[in-house]
């Protein structure tokens, strides 16, 4: 009998592990198999080039799109990186304010927040912004649609991520070890920066996270980095205008109903997708050592 | 590396909260320089809070109030003026728990407070005061070819004669321990107890324990607390054969239920 019910637990587990695994393997194969055919086919150009002309024989390339991902993501983990670990720092280690928990709540809330509405946020203030710049004849520094714009949205949407893992590792560090270092004389501050040193396995995973959702985002860059298809005339420049990113382009790209641009937004996909998984074993690599 | 002269210690009137509930109730006691005093009581009397906040490391606990006043070398720590890292440059601590930071090395666990307090002026001073912390710890010899290893893999003495280099590297005035030997087996703990004897060469040494027996063979002074108070207070010699309260009387014969 005990053998049975054994057989029918082991079964159950064993079927709802595959229930939970298989959309999983069958997004990344389908996306895999239909993206390596478009690339493999159009290699490297596909890589490089702009889009072709919709209803062409030619699948073109996404290259500016690459280029908008990297450029967005690496400047929305330059902002939203340091922002959330010294803002999990702050709320771990201000002991008796009272300013920690009201921060920590209000950043967990994010997690929830419709990243649209992070978009529509980012679009509304840099509006304002404008708005009052203009009454003092001044020209706001930040563009509404523009990489900058995008990359706020972003560092936005990967904050909560990288705040609640940084925070939640940080009081999980054990007290005798907290009592070691303050007991050597150390402050606040070189003290978080010990325990950030020894939790920075936890916190690159949650980098590692957070960048990963905002790499994959689509909503909050429709009203911020807005979409661009062609390349930008110059590096400084193209901060300051609207950006693609394989997001927009795989949205925009994969509904316009042109069989080219559809196979051009499935090779995107695993582009993107790539660079996902690239990113998740960089960070695995980097927690090891 | 000379010996220097330890800190004298002076609690006046102090009270601790801990939350809502007073841990310590008023207690007064006067640790004299270069001595080790031990404080002994039961589990729950209150000797490690009362340890605790000789050298402030209670502010980190958010639910603890401290009144009442310590005295270093005359200087009130409770007064608004003084930092509390400055009070733990100067008062070193060792815990129940061996705690050496496991992923740093054995060598970056011993310069950890000498490198944050910028201390030393170069890699050479550094690496004699790590060699001085470890050789004082009684260490120095089981660990100076792999000083390079994690700390996590020395064994559980070893780790606590660690700590203790660890706090000795910051040249203190004073050490605080806190039942350092209640996890370690009995040869660990003889080295220890032999260490403490030794240290108050060149620091005073404050040692809670819960065992009698130890305070015996170590202590210059004793202090026995109960319940967040003072019971008695004086040299060793006298509490362990001439107690003037019943209660104490009780606890260092073993009749006492802690």
């Amino acid at each position: 009998m005990r053998k049975i019910s054994s057989y029918i637990g082991l079964s159950a587990m064993i079927a709802l592990f595959v229930a939970g695994i298989a959309p999983i393997a069958h997004l990344i194969a389908i996306v895999s198999i239909k993206g390596i055919q478009v690339i493999s086919s159009n290699f490297p150009s596909y890589l490089f080039q702009e889009r072709a002309l919709p209803g062409s024989s030619e699948v073109g390339g996404v290259g500016p799109y690459i280029l908008g991902t990297l450029v967005l993501v690496a400047i929305a983990s330059a902002m939203g990186i340091p922002v959330s670990i010294f803002a999990a720092i702050y709320t771990t280690q201000s002991i008796r304010s009272r300013v920690g928990p009201v921060t920590s709540t209000i950043v967990r809330a994010l997690i929830e927040f419709p990243t649209i509405i992070v978009g529509l946020t980012v679009y509304g203030m840099l509006r304002w912004l404008e708005a009052v710049l203009g009454l003092l004849g001044i020209q706001s520094p930040i563009p509404r649609f523009s990489a900058l714009s995008g990359a706020i949205a972003l560092a936005i949407v990967m904050l909560p991520f990288i705040y609640t893992q940084t925070e939640e590792s940080l009081r999980g560090v054990p007290i005798h070890l907290r009592e070691a270092i303050y007991s050597l004389g150390a402050s606040r501050i070189a003290a978080s920066m010990i325990l950030v040193r020894y939790v920075r396995a936890s916190i690159l995973a949650g980098i590692g996270i957070g960048v990963g959702k905002a790499m994959g985002e689509t909503a909050p860059l429709l009203f911020t980095a807005f979409g661009r298809d062609i390349y930008p005339e110059s590096s400084p420049r193209m901060l300051f205008e609207p950006i693609g990113s394989l997001t927009l382009a795989i949205y925009n790209m994969g509904l316009s109903g042109y069989s080219n641009w559809v196979d051009s937004a499935w090779g995107a996909a695993f582009i993107l997708l790539a660079i996902s998984i690239g990113l998740f074993i960089a960070i695995r690599i980097l927690s090891a050592r | 590396m000379q010996s220097q002269r330890g800190a004298s210690i002076e609690i006046k009137s102090l009270r601790v909260w801990l939350g809502q509930r007073e841990v310590i109730r008023g207690i007064s006691l006067s640790i004299p320089s270069n001595t080790v005093f031990t404080i002994m009581g039961p589990s729950g009397s209150g000797k490690s809070t009362l340890l605790r906040a000789i050298n402030r490391i209670l502010d980190i606990y958010p639910e603890s109030r401290v009144e009442g006043s310590v005295y270093i070398d005359g200087v009130d720590i409770y007064s608004g003026r003084i930092d509390p890292s400055d009070v733990r440059k100067m008062i070193g601590m060792v815990f129940q728990i061996p705690n050496p930071i496991p992923n740093m090395s054995i060598y970056d666990n011993v310069a950890l407070g000498p490198r944050i307090n910028r201390i030393v002026r170069d890699k050479k001073e550094l690496n004699e005061l790590v060699k001085w912390a470890l050789e004082r710890a009684y260490l120095w010899d089981e660990v100076r070819d792999r000083l390079g290893k994690p700390a996590g893999e020395l064994s559980g003495g070893q780790q606590q004669r660690l700590c203790i280099a660890r706090a000795l590297a910051m040249r203190p005035r004073a050490i605080l321990m806190d039942e350092p030997t209640s996890n370690l087996d009995p040869v660990a703990t003889a080295k220890i107890e032999s260490l403490i004897t030794e240290l108050r060469k060149i620091l005073t040494v404050v040692l809670v324990t819960h065992n009698p027996f130890q305070a015996s063979r170590v202590s210059d002074y004793v202090a026995f607390i109960y319940d967040g108070r003072l019971i008695e207070t004086g040299s060793a010699s006298k509490i362990f054969t001439r107690p003037e309260s019943e209660l104490t009387e009780k606890y260092v014969t073993g009749r006492m239920v802690s």
